[in-house]
Formats: structure tokens, C-alpha cells, sequence
């Protein structure tokens, strides 16, 4: 075993700030490169020998415990649970952590990353090295103080993360990293992926080892001041505020008023003045509480967010207190989302995500990894164009989708005042000072033009292109999300239409990628014509089977 | 921005021209049979329903036959009607590069599933199927949620495919 002498923490502690300059990035001190002496080359389970991780990994698992054990303290403290009781626990689940460390071995074959563990279940997973997607590196605070970096492998196939070794020395994780992601891959057939590497440095080909560094370029680099943009044109501020709707299910709204406003002798009456005012300021420190979750998220989630391209790969940095560094090889990518918030799409910014199967820990990115957080428009598609392999994209011109769709949408939108309506009414019969015949026109009314707008926006946001190898889809009637994927990498296309769809003659084309199960649907372009649909079915189909043409004899026809 | 290759657009590739086929006409009398076997079992769950959320039942027992009538006749007609207009709806063929496949009564989808995209091939059969002589294939792709289905085909025809699909998801380009 390795002792981990490391020098990496106190790198890793002080951040970059001190970095003089946003230039070619040499092996950074982010703390995920530690400097590898000779001998450590050859390091055992490098060579094929099953190893155990650091002693420090058994570090990382105790504090780990010890902080969930806190609330059980506080128990104690208040009284309730005897002192011997959480000693006993204590070091019970110590005494576990050390049988999992004992247990615990992993190692590195021509072929495959090898991990054993269990001690009664003796668990033995075999990844081979071409069915991995990503390699993600984390160092949680606990993990920098120790000096060690967790590794993850993605694959697709369980729906966890399929390689996880919790802690290892920095020079060799990020050595692993790069045996992993860097070797035996033969070069992919979809050209579009492989000539995303394309620009500098791409020639060479994706070999494994310490060069991969060398051939990397600085694509993007957030400053503090765009990242405080992104937080403030945030999505999250839809999680503060759900938190606070729920601390307000929980917790009556009378109790809430008194804590903020200790003045309050009765929660007022919502109808009168004062209560709708009452209401009025709840609401505004909703979107405030939600507002500050939002930025203070961002920020630490995505501070020092760095992306940089290897001649293989995409590479995230990024994190205030759990560092990460996420690696993101360019043939596994099958597409890329870009995505405008209304607020966003105002001021012409955007994010860029990247869609890779099998990616574990899809509820943070939706399914995807970020690779933009924010930037201009511009930028966005330049950077998505590169991901995916085509150059110039621009902002790609999109078709419109037919009338018939948008009428469609108006029409659904009048049926939902009116629904609202006739609710409303039903409500108002309930309430004594109301009338019906009041309440129903005025909530069709005025639920009327937001919803038609909604409507109209919604259409709005549909769109398709066809970029000759790539295909551009859109959706989102206040978030715009486009989808950029390389034709290369649909499974298979599907129209479907349902009657209402069929009514006016509309379809829906689905493009099905591999892609992470669950939060993503498969990009598709709504209501377009039937016609049209069919004919962008076949036509791109076509084309994806005559691509490459690398399967030179076809199949016999159907006999 | 790269235009598209318009030459590439030029055969228009209509599905039809490649002769779709249609499902073996015995998975209808299969379908049926399944059909009426869950029509007889929704319609006695609604019996149970009325008995037991009528209240009053014996002051009302002349509802019994009429009050789940609507119901049981909707049931029995669905199944009666459903199969064959579902059946009429199927097609599938297997085209040059791609298996293509039609389906579906009020969703209607027309999927095209390249056969470079092939993860693996399946053949299924239930005892019913057996019965029959049918079996139905299965083609999956890395994409989740797209598994190609087409159900009543005879046999040794469903083998054969699978056979051929088989040999030509071995030769394939990573998928992923």
C-alpha cells in the first residue's frame, strides 16, 4: 500500500484565485493532479494486483458516520437515548468501516476495472474499459483534509454509479482517470463525435497517458461575476420556493406570520386588506428565500467552473466545497441541450448540457452534465456545435411548426379557462359571499390571456433544422431547450400522433437516443405536419443507415 | 451551417413501396381470445362493484342486470371490435437498411429502427402462442423505452428473422 503523503491538500484548500492567468492550464492545482514519483508508477493494482485503497479511505467512512451520527447526539444531549447506548453504535459501525476496508480491493487488467468488496456477499463487478462512459473525480471537504479523491465510473447498465472507489491518492486517481477514459478505445465509427476533437491538438490520436494533459485547451473559465449571473437567471429559485411552500404546509400560515412578524396579534381575514397584504409579503419572502437558495447553490455547486477539452474528451472542474472534475469523452456524448429561461433568453444568455447514457445522478443536471453554466447565445451554440463535431452552427435557423399546431395550443388554451370557470363557479357556490355567476366569468377571464399567451409561446417555441449530419429540435414555451444531436446517434426515429394530433393533420417526430433513464424524454420535434414528419422519418433514416457506410453489403431485401 | 445533401433526398423512400407486411391473420383469433378473457373479468369486477357500492341492493335488484349493462356491453364490444381494427393497423417490414413498424389504434407510431442500431434480437412465446404456432420478436436498441415489438408472426418465419436481425447486430458500430 501507497502511503498518502499527500501534497495535494493544501493545494487543494487554497483555490486558483492565486493563478495569475486564464491561459493554457498546466496540470492545475485544483488538487486532482498529485505529483506521481517514479516507483509509484507502478503502482499494484496498476499492474493487476488487487489492492485495497488507502488507510485514509477508512478516514472518509468514519467521518462520514460520525457527522450522521450528530443528530443522535443531540438526542443525547437533550436526554432521551443513554450515553452507552450511542458508544455502542459508535463503534459498532466503526468496527463495520474497518471489515468494508478490509474487504475491499480493487485492481486494473488489460481489459477491466476490477472491484471486490463484501464480506459475507462477496460482490465482484468486472467493468471492462469499453463500456465506460465517464470518470468523474470528487473531493468532498472531509476527502481534502484527508488528502484523497473519489473515484466514479459510469457505465450504462445499473442504474447507480457503476465504479465507485471512495478515496485514493490524487496522482492516482487521476491516473486511473486517464488509463480508463484514454486506452484501448478503437476510434468510434460516428464521425461527428470523433471530429469534435477536431481544432488542435485533435491529430493525435486519444492515447493514454500523461500527453492527454498536454494536447488540453481552456475552453470556458466562469468568473465569480457570471456565476453570480447564473445564479440570479437560476432555475433553482423554483426549489426555494417549493421549500418554503412545504415549511408552509407543514407549519400553519398564521404560525409562519407570527415568527416573521411578532407584532401580529391574529392572522387577519385573507379577504380583508391587510390579510391580502399579509399574503402579499409571504409570497415576496417565498421568491427572496428562493432567490438567495438559488445564488448561494450556484455558487458553491459551480464555483471555479472550468471546462477544458482534451484531444479526447471534455473536462469539468468545478465546486467550492466538493471539488469536482468530471471527464466526458466525446464519443460517448450524444447530444447536447441548450437551454434559455425566459430570463435568460432577455438578456441572450444560456447553458449548455451534454447528454452521455448511463450517467448516474441524473436529478442534478436533469440527465445531463453541464458544460456551460452560463454564457451568450453565441457562445452557447458555438460550444455545443463543437461538442457534438460541426463547426459554424451559429444560432441554427429553425423551421416553424404549422399553424394547425399553434391553433391547437389556443384552442387547448380557451378550453382551460373556461374549465377554470366552470371550477371556479363550482367553488364559489360553497362560498357564501360569492356568486357563480361572478366568480366563472371573471376566473375564464382572467385566466383567459395567460394561458392563450402561454399558448401562443408555447408554439413559439417549437422548431426543427437539418443540419445535414446533425439535427436541431426545439421545445419549451418559457424555457427554450434545443437539442443538438449528430444524426449518428438516434437508436431509432418514431412519428406518433395522437387523434387530437391527427384532427389537423399534425405529428410528432421522436428521435430516441441512448440516453440516462428517467428525467430526459427523447428529443423530438412536436406537431410538425404529417407529411412532414413522415418524410423527415424516412429521409433521415435514410441517411443514418447510408452514413458512414461502413456496413458495406446490405441485408437482403425482404423476401 | 451545412445544407443538406439534397441528392440524398431524391428517393423519397415511401415506406408502403416496400411492401409492409401483415401480422399472421391467426394472432387475431389469439387476440380475441385474450380480448374476451379480459372482458369477462372487467365485466365481473363491475358486478362486484355494484354489489358492493350499491347500497340497498335487494330494493334494487332489478339495477343488477341493467345498472353495469352500459358498462359490460362497452367491455364486450371493445373486445369484440378492438382486434380486428388493431390488427388492420399493423404492418411491418423489413426494409434495406431498417425494420419499420406500424401500430397502434388512437397513438399511432411508425417506427424505423436502423439495423446498425441492433443491440440484441428476442423471440417470445407465450403457451397461448404456442398454441397458435406464433411468436413475437424483439429488437432493442441502447436507447431505453425502444423495444421494436411485432407479435403474431408464424413461427419458423419469426426465427429466421431473428437469425438474419442476429447476424446483423453482430456486425454493428458502437452503439453508445
Amino acid at each position: 500500500m501507497i502511503p498518502s503523503e499527500s501534497d495535494a491538500e493544501p493545494e487543494g484548500a487554497g483555490p486558483v484565485l492565486a493563478r495569475p492567468d486564464g491561459g493554457e492550464p498546466e496540470p492545475d492545482g485544483s488538487g486532482f493532479e498529485g505529483e506521481a514519483s517514479p516507483e509509484e508508477e507502478t503502482h499494484p493494482a496498476l499492474r493487476g494486483i488487487a489492492t485495497r485503497l488507502p488507510p485514509s479511505a477508512l478516514g472518509i467512512w468514519v467521518a462520514q458516520s460520525l457527522i450522521g451520527l450528530i443528530p443522535l447526539a443531540l438526542v443525547v444531549l437533550v436526554g432521551t437515548m443513554s450515553v452507552r447506548l450511542i458508544f455502542v453504535l459508535v463503534v459498532a459501525f466503526q468496527v463495520g468501516h474497518v471489515i468494508t476496508w478490509l474487504r475491499f480491493t480493487w485492481r486494473l487488467d488489460e481489459s477491466s476495472l476490477i472491484i471486490e468488496r463484501g464480506l459475507l456477499m462477496r460482490q465482484r463487478r468486472v467493468i471492462p474499459r469499453d463500456r465506460i462512459q465517464t470518470v468523474d473525480l470528487e473531493r468532498t471537504l472531509i476527502h481534502r483534509m484527508l488528502g484523497v479523491t473519489e473515484v466514479r465510473v459510469e457505465a450504462i447498465g445499473a442504474g447507480d454509479t457503476e465504479g465507485a472507489l471512495p478515496a485514493l491518492e490524487p496522482w492516482l486517481a487521476d491516473r486511473l482517470r486517464r488509463d480508463l477514459l484514454g486506452g484501448r478505445g478503437r476510434p468510434s465509427g460516428r464521425g461527428g463525435a470523433e471530429g469534435a476533437s477536431v481544432h488542435r491538438g485533435a491529430d493525435a490520436p486519444a492515447s493514454p497517458g500523461p500527453d492527454e494533459v498536454e494536447g488540453s485547451v481552456e475552453l470556458e473559465r466562469i468568473s465569480a461575476r457570471n456565476l453570480l449571473l447564473a445564479g440570479v437567471t437560476g432555475g433553482r429559485v423554483g426549489v426555494g420556493a417549493a421549500i418554503l411552500g412545504l415549511v408552509s404546509q407543514v407549519a400553519p400560515a398564521e404560525w409562519v406570520a407570527r415568527i416573521l412578524l411578532p407584532g401580529l396579534e391574529q392572522f387577519p381575514d385573507p379577504m380583508s386588506m391587510a390579510g391580502l397584504r399579509l399574503l402579499l409579503f409571504l409570497v415576496g419572502m417565498a421568491f427572496l428565500v428562493g432567490f438567495l437558495t438559488s445564488l448561494i447553490a450556484t455558487l458553491l455547486v459551480h464555483w471555479r467552473f472550468t471546462l477544458t477539452r482534451t484531444p479526447s474528451a471534455l473536462q469539468v472542474t468545478r465546486g467550492l466545497l466538493t471539488e469536482h472534475r468530471d471527464t466526458v469523452p466525446f464519443r460517448r456524448i450524444q447530444a447536447v441541450r441548450i437551454e434559455e429561461n425566459w430570463i435568460r433568453r432577455i438578456l441572450g444568455l444560456a447553458s449548455v448540457k451534454v447528454v452521455v447514457a448511463g450517467r448516474a445522478g441524473s436529478a442534478q443536471g436533469g440527465g445531463a452534465d453541464l458544460v456551460l453554466p452560463i454564457g451568450t447565445r453565441r457562445r452557447a451554440f458555438e460550444l455545443a456545435g463543437m461538442v457534438v463535431g460541426i463547426e459554424d452552427v451559429g444560432v441554427p435557423e429553425l423551421t416553424w411548426m404549422p399553424d394547425q399546431a399553434r391553433r391547437r395550443r389556443l384552442l387547448r388554451a380557451v378550453l382551460v379557462s373556461l374549465l377554470l370557470g366552470v371550477s371556479g363557479a363550482i367553488a364559489a357556490t360553497r362560498v357564501e359571499a360569492w356568486s357563480p355567476e361572478m366568480v366563472g366569468p371573471v376566473f375564464a377571464g382572467v385566466s383567459l390571456l395567460p394561458s392563450l399567451i402561454l399558448a401562443h409561446l408555447a408554439w413559439r417555441g417549437l422548431g426543427w433544422a437539418d443540419l445535414g449530419s446533425h439535427v436541431v429540435v426545439r421545445e419549451g414555451a418559457l424555457t427554450r431547450r434545443w437539442v443538438l444531436l449528430p444524426l449518428a446517434a438516434t437508436q431509432e426515429l418514431r412519428t406518433v400522433s395522437n387523434p387530437l394530433q391527427r384532427r389537423r393533420g399534425l405529428a410528432t417526430l421522436e428521435l430516441h437516443i441512448a440516453r440516462p433513464v428517467g428525467v430526459l424524454g427523447a428529443p423530438r420535434a412536436v406537431d410538425l405536419t404529417e407529411e412532414m414528419a413522415g418524410e423527415l422519418r424516412e429521409r433521415w433514416a435514410l441517411r443514418l443507415a447510408r452514413a458512414s457506410g461502413r456496413r458495406g453489403g446490405r441485408a437482403d431485401e425482404p423476401g | 451551417m451545412s445544407i443538406p445533401d439534397e441528392t440524398e433526398l431524391a428517393p423519397p423512400s415511401v415506406p408502403e413501396s416496400v411492401e409492409p407486411r401483415e401480422l399472421e391473420s391467426r394472432v387475431l383469433t389469439l387476440w380475441w381470445i385474450t380480448a374476451s378473457a379480459r372482458a369477462v373479468l372487467i365485466s365481473t369486477a363491475i358486478f362486484m362493484a355494484f354489489l358492493l357500492f350499491v347500497p340497498n341492493i335487494n330494493a334494487l335488484s332489478w339495477l343488477l342486470p341493467v345498472g353495469p349493462g352500459p358498462f359490460v356491453v362497452a367491455v364486450v364490444v371493445w373486445a369484440i371490435i378492438v382486434p380486428p381494427l388493431r390488427f388492420r393497423r399493423w404492418r411491418y417490414a423489413l426494409r434495406s437498411d431498417d425494420l419499420w413498424i406500424r401500430q397502434g389504434l388512437l397513438w399511432r407510431s411508425v417506427s424505423v429502427i436502423p439495423y446498425r442500431r441492433l443491440q440484441f434480437v428476442d423471440t417470445r412465446q407465450g403457451p397461448l402462442e404456442n398454441l397458435f404456432d406464433l411468436a413475437q420478436l424483439v429488437v432493442h436498441t441502447a436507447a431505453p423505452g425502444t423495444s421494436g415489438q411485432v407479435p403474431g408472426l408464424d413461427r419458423a418465419e419469426a426465427e429466421t428473422i431473428r437469425e438474419r436481425l442476429a447476424a446483423l447486430a453482430g456486425e454493428t458500430d458502437d452503439p453508445v
